[in-house]
């Protein structure tokens, strides 16, 4: 791929992201760009539902997937799924909004790989969506408010249940 | 040091022993695999309470292997691969932090399940060496000591009690009981309400619930729940005679040449051997991994493990048969305001079935779905249409405002006797250890078809009320797999020592200065959760050590 056209579809989210690169260890900055657009065709911005870049899917990862608690299985999934995705698909980036749509659209339930790995991407999507924003996503609780959750108190002040 | 007494776990089978023990004067050494959290360092954090492995071992690190049968032969799997994890709390209080804390007592048939239906084909079932009145006053002390609110239910299968009423009024119910208990007098169903080991109103150290939303798997931050932390260990502590050790996982029982226990040796936190000398042991680690400490204490004594000269040990495992029948229900049923009330509990069952003419049959106890989100909507990334394939995008998105905003998941949990049998038990291979060297528990899980039959009949009188009540997308998961929660047996009781482990007050056959007080004793289950039977028990069994303690020791 080609840096002038990489960076054409990814400025602002190379900024956006630049301050977490170093968190996120093992997964480069293409991964990273590609799992964004990918995470915003699983998790659109719908009349009721905020989109993947309102709750902070991709922040939610970096932030998370390092944690000892975090399963090298998950964490290698994700990170190797994504690799292969680009390898198998090296112009994601240069298409068209809907031409990325219908690719994952036409790969989700039609290879098992693949339909394993967004499996996985959707779970953490998920989380993100709605796990306490201490963690990263669910930002100003956008995700509680659009489906009227009753949060739970205490809520948490340390992440991953550690101890006062 | 040599302690009076060393307990082995903290949890409900512990509870009562630390307590009563503590309170006696003797001094009790409590060495718990997990950390001390006390009441305020629990949240209704998701993540960090269920979805990660902040309470138990990372199944990478420590796991069990589960032994199914497929294709004509047994087949180990690691729960590492499966995730499939049969941990349930290494913390003080153990598991009984996160229960939901609906308590049940056994039935006086449950004690003599042999006698009134004869022993199933191929089954283990036996008797148990006491009776409903032996436990009845322990019953009693449990819902006092540990506190249990609740309205006693006239039905045919109601108990005897020697308290009229529970010591807590009910907690309040959630308005979807007008409608259960309408339809259930019109289905002919008696109006079962479900007592609970939480507090309904306030005590001198403990609050009263305030309806959370996030009460199962979550630890309770004002003490309402009768765990054995907030219950019975925090008190006993305030008597002196308590030491707990934290990070202490017990690896192996040492014997003397009297073959009595005289030592535990457990790895701190650091991974550095330590040994604890006490005169009496309490194992009360869990029903799996009691069985595994003893059969991984190997000596001269006890070649095939400690107290295990008769092969005994790990036999006749037990889980709770069944599985779930759910139904969503919509404002097509009841208003959406009542429907969507938060934190207010189902406190209903069905258990006009708890037996019947010709078998041992059940009962199925009904809870909403747990409020935690990411649980419920990662079923919704399923296509309800095909079950095969994700949903993603706008239908993803589209079907998780629609679930949650407007509809809600009535599960029937059902509960059957796990039926004893050979091909349910612990065992322990070499092939499979952890990550400190030590044999994992490998459990078999084999069951008889009779189990899934009686489960399957419960499961269709549940059907019956959730399409009464209007229900829709009613599904049936019925199956004879065990709940890693609900674990019984192993070590079982009986006055037969070439068949049992543990004599009537639960201390080893062959091991005199050795009890085993959590549900390991069980010789069958009942179809209820354990946990109240596992207190009542091991207050009985602290009954008999402290009126036996000298003879025991010497």
């Amino acid at each position: 791929m080609k840096r002038r056209t990489f960076f054409k579809f990814t400025t602002i989210s190379v900024i956006a992201l630049s301050s977490k690169i170093s968190i996120a260890k093992t997964i480069e900055k293409n991964t990273l760009v590609v799992l964004d657009e990918i995470y915003e065709i699983l998790f659109p911005k719908t009349s009721t539902m905020p989109s993947a870049k309102e709750f902070n899917a991709i922040n939610y990862l970096l932030e998370n997937i390092n944690h000892k608690s975090f399963l090298d299985y998950d964490k290698n999934l994700i990170i190797q799924g994504t690799k292969d995705f680009i390898s198998n698909f090296p112009d994601f980036l240069n298409l068209s909004k809907k031409e990325k749509k219908e690719l994952i659209y036409s790969i989700v339930n039609t290879n098992d790989y693949a339909q394993t790995w967004i499996s996985k991407l959707l779970t953490f999507g998920i989380e993100a969506l709605f796990s306490d924003p201490i963690y990263g996503g669910n930002t100003s609780q956008v995700g509680w408010n659009s489906i009227n959750h009753n949060i739970g108190y205490p809520r948490a002040k340390k992440r991953y249940g550690q101890k006062l | 040091m040599m302690y009076d007494v060393c307990v082995i776990g903290s949890g409900a089978g512990a509870g009562p022993i630390i307590y009563e023990l503590s309170k006696k004067g003797l001094k009790v050494c409590v060495l718990e695999k997990g950390d001390f959290y006390k009441r305020t360092d629990f949240s209704k954090d998701e993540i960090g309470a269920v979805r990660r492995s902040t309470y138990t071992p990372k199944l990478e690190d420590e796991y069990h292997t589960v032994e199914e049968f497929i294709d004509n032969e047994w087949k180990k799997f690691p729960t590492y691969d499966t995730g499939w994890d049969f941990w349930n709390g290494n913390l003080v209080g153990g598991s009984s932090n996160f229960m939901s804390g609906f308590f049940y007592r056994l039935k006086p048939d449950d004690f003599r399940l042999a006698s009134r239906y004869g022993k199933i084909k191929d089954s283990n079932i036996v008797d148990w060496p006491i009776s409903y009145d032996d436990m009845e006053r322990y019953y009693d002390k449990v819902e006092k000591i540990i506190g249990v609110s609740g309205e006693v239910s006239d039905y045919e299968h109601q108990e005897p009690r020697s308290s009229q009423n529970f010591p807590y009024k009910a907690l309040k119910d959630h308005p979807i009981t007008k409608l259960i208990d309408k339809l259930s007098k019109e289905l002919g169903f008696s109006i079962v309400k479900t007592p609970r080991a939480i507090l309904s109103s306030d005590t001198q150290n403990r609050s009263a619930c305030y309806y959370s939303n996030y009460c199962g798997s979550f630890g309770c931050s004002s003490g309402a729940k009768g765990s054995s932390r907030e219950a019975l260990i925090l008190p006993a502590l305030k008597t002196k005679n308590l030491t707990i050790i934290t990070n202490a996982n017990v690896i192996k029982l040492n014997t003397n040449k009297d073959k009595k226990i005289s030592s535990a040796v457990y790895l701190n936190s650091q991974g550095n051997k330590k040994e604890l000398k006490a005169k009496l042991f309490i194992l009360a680690a869990q029903a799996i991994e009691s069985s595994r400490l003893l059969l991984n204490s190997k000596d001269e004594n006890f070649p095939n493990g400690v107290a295990n000269n008769s092969s005994n040990v790990g036999k006749n495992l037990l889980s709770s048969s069944g599985g779930i029948v759910s139904g969503e229900f919509d404002k097509s049923s009841i208003p959406l305001n009542e429907l969507m009330t938060p934190g207010l509990f189902v406190n209903r069952a069905i258990k006009d079935f708890y037996f019947t003419k010709e078998f041992k049959g059940g009962m199925a106890e009904m809870v909403f779905e747990h409020a935690n989100p990411i649980r419920r909507a990662n079923f919704f990334k399923w296509d309800q249409e095909n079950s095969n394939n994700l949903l993603i995008g706008k239908e993803l998105q589209d079907k998780l405002f629609k679930s949650f905003t407007t509809t809600k998941t009535l599960n029937m949990e059902i509960f059957a006797d796990w039926t004893p049998n050979d091909n349910s038990f612990v065992s322990v291979d070499e092939k499979y250890k952890d990550i400190n060297g030590i044999p994992v528990a490998n459990i078999r899980i084999g069951t008889l078809k009779h189990d899934l039959e009686v489960s399957s009949f419960l499961a269709q009188k549940s059907i019956k009320l959730l399409k009464k009540m209007g229900a829709k997308n009613i599904s049936s998961q019925i199956n004879a797999l065990p709940s890693s929660n609900l674990q019984a047996g192993g070590c079982r009781f009986g006055d037969d020592s070439k068949t049992s482990v543990l004599n009537k007050y639960c201390q080893a056959h062959e091991v005199k200065n050795l009890f085993v007080t959590d549900g390991s004793f069980m010789p069958t289950g009942g179809s209820v959760p354990f946990t109240f039977t596992i207190y009542a028990n091991s207050f009985r069994i602290a009954d008999y050590i402290k009126e036996n303690y000298t003879k025991l020791i010497s």
